[in-house]
């Protein structure tokens, strides 16, 4: 960029629309943790004003560990997520290894399939999963684990498409020679894969994690019961 | 491309099969499902077909009918204009700003990734409180500057208002991010040569920024539209059941209300498929308004 010295009066608002948004990112979240510390009347009376001395209160949270299960559902939660971001990692990297490295009939057609897979919203799928997975009796059991997979299952799918985009972009910017001055080493294909590609791929893999935390729509969808630990707090809720 | 390592394709389909297998028994297959299960009676999430509709296209009459259909598609035609110009707008503004300064571009872009790692529906709670009608924060905020009467900022005008705002602030950092990347892209060649000739702070955005970022802008509005489309779990833990008087439904929270609270759920599927059938739709028509370039 170009060195201006004389342009700092410039950054003022800059400065200042930056600092606007980021205040509005963080202030919600001060603001409820704030008032985690207050029992309800306070919360209604003053609720700009610091949870000390009188104010201060741990009631909140003891409710919630008493009357809802809230480690298990973190337990859970990290759970699912890990799973899909596992799985996901894993899968789309072959998928778009093969995509971009491989020449074959069909790469073109596969790759649109892919972009399409886009577009299905959660929703339009989750009908027919639910009884699918149901056929299999995965859901609403009493296995923990069975419960767990069912809910990762479809994430998996969901995440897929998008993670193929991104990985593939990044495995079409690596240099092939690397692989194949490994192939010459006598490094077979799988193992190419694994020691050469997969490890300049640390950072993007790293961005996926952030779609898990959209389990959300899904969880409610298919495990009503993880949702309502979350949800009680909003409205009383019959779960 | 076309090494000869990779000339041999035997462990083609090891690669492949795995994802596309993932994709087509919990994407595909349930959507081709979901089509045959929209023209049949089902009374239940996991209940078994009653036979055929009579005729087998009635869901479909029902849906032009449908007046709460009517208010789903608007409001999210309207959500999808409201992505693109302010989640896209306000993202590439940001963007161009932090890209502008030197200390504490790391910090915001960490601090503006926030709303998007919280789970959408922790979210919808937190903007109930914001929003509550008796003592929420904005509420008070108002009342503090002196305003004596309190708004209900879920009634009839200003619900859509209320509901929109969350869902723009939520992914501003998703287009953020996305752009920030992009920035990143351009050669700091080009700005010096620029600078060079002359070109002001302001030039320099116009004529070399804006049109090197199309194509990412291009990605960012097919992302918003697709995304318009999906949005589910802030609406519907701030206004569950199309609250005030069925204004606010949008087409995701409309078919979850139909398959999975009213036990129509072949009603529902049918509103799954117009969902995916406006996705592609507009995907297409924006990739046509702002077709990608090369340089």
């Amino acid at each position: 960029m170009g060195k201006k010295k004389k342009s700092n009066v410039w950054m003022i608002p800059v400065y200042a629309i930056l600092i606007i948004w980021a205040l509005s990112t963080i202030y919600p979240l001060i603001w409820v943790m704030l008032n985690s510390f207050k029992v309800k009347n306070e919360i209604i009376a003053n609720s700009f004003s610091l949870p000390v001395g009188e104010l201060f209160t741990w009631a909140n949270y003891k409710r919630a560990f008493d009357r809802v299960p809230i480690l298990g559902a973190y337990v859970n939660s990290l759970l699912v997520s890990g799973m899909v971001t596992v799985v996901v990692m894993l899968l789309a990297g072959l998928a778009s290894f093969a995509l971009v490295r491989y020449n074959f009939k069909g790469k073109n057609f596969l790759m649109s399939v892919v972009v399409g897979s886009m577009m299905f919203p959660v929703f339009a799928t989750i009908v027919p999963v639910f009884r699918m997975e149901a056929a299999w009796g995965i859901v609403n059991t009493s296995n923990r684990w069975l419960s767990l997979i069912s809910c990762a299952l479809p994430q998996i799918a969901g995440n897929l498409s998008f993670a193929i985009i991104v990985l593939s972009g990044y495995i079409r910017s690596l240099p092939v020679d690397l692989e194949e001055a490994a192939y010459i080493e006598g490094c077979s294909v799988p193992k190419i894969f694994f020691k050469i590609v997969v490890p300049q791929l640390r950072s993007p893999p790293s961005q996926l994690w952030r779609s898990s935390p959209s389990c959300g729509a899904t969880t409610i969808c298919l495990r009503r019961h993880f949702s309502c630990a979350i949800r009680r707090s909003g409205r009383s809720q019959d779960c | 491309m076309g090494a000869n390592i990779y000339r041999k394709k035997t462990l083609l389909p090891v690669f492949l099969i795995p994802a596309f297998a993932f994709m087509v028994v919990f994407l595909h297959y349930p959507f081709i499902v979901n089509i045959l299960n929209s023209f049949q009676e089902i009374s239940g999430l996991a209940a078994q077909s009653k036979g055929l509709q009579t005729p087998w296209y009635a869901n479909y009459i029902k849906l032009f009918q449908d007046k709460n259909m009517a208010i789903a598609l608007k409001n999210t035609l309207i959500m999808m204009a409201a992505t693109i110009v302010f989640q896209v707008g306000i993202a590439l503004l940001l963007a161009i700003l932090v890209d502008q300064i030197r200390f504490g571009a790391k910090f915001f872009r960490v601090v503006y990734f926030f709303p998007i790692v919280i789970s959408a529906t922790a979210l919808g709670l937190l903007f109930n409180l914001i929003f509550l009608h008796d003592k929420g924060m904005i509420n008070q905020i108002l009342e503090m500057f002196g305003r004596e009467k309190l708004i209900d900022w879920k009634s009839g005008g200003l619900a859509m208002f209320t509901m929109l705002l969350p869902v723009m602030w939520q992914y501003v950092g998703f287009y953020f991010v996305i752009i920030v990347t992009g920035l990143n892209n351009i050669s700091p060649d080009l700005y010096e040569v620029s600078a060079i000739d002359g070109a002001s702070r302001w030039q320099r955005i116009r004529y070399i920024t804006l049109p090197l970022l199309h194509n990412v802008l291009c990605t960012c509005a097919v992302l918003a539209v697709t995304g318009a489309l999906k949005v589910f779990d802030l609406p519907w833990t701030m206004f569950p059941k199309g609250m005030p008087l069925n204004q606010t439904w949008l087409t995701g929270t409309y078919m979850y209300y139909h398959a999975n609270e009213t036990r129509n759920t072949d009603y529902g599927c049918a509103i799954a498929v117009v969902i995916v059938v406006l996705g592609i739709l507009t995907a297409k028509i924006v990739n046509r308004i702002f077709k990608e370039k090369d340089y």
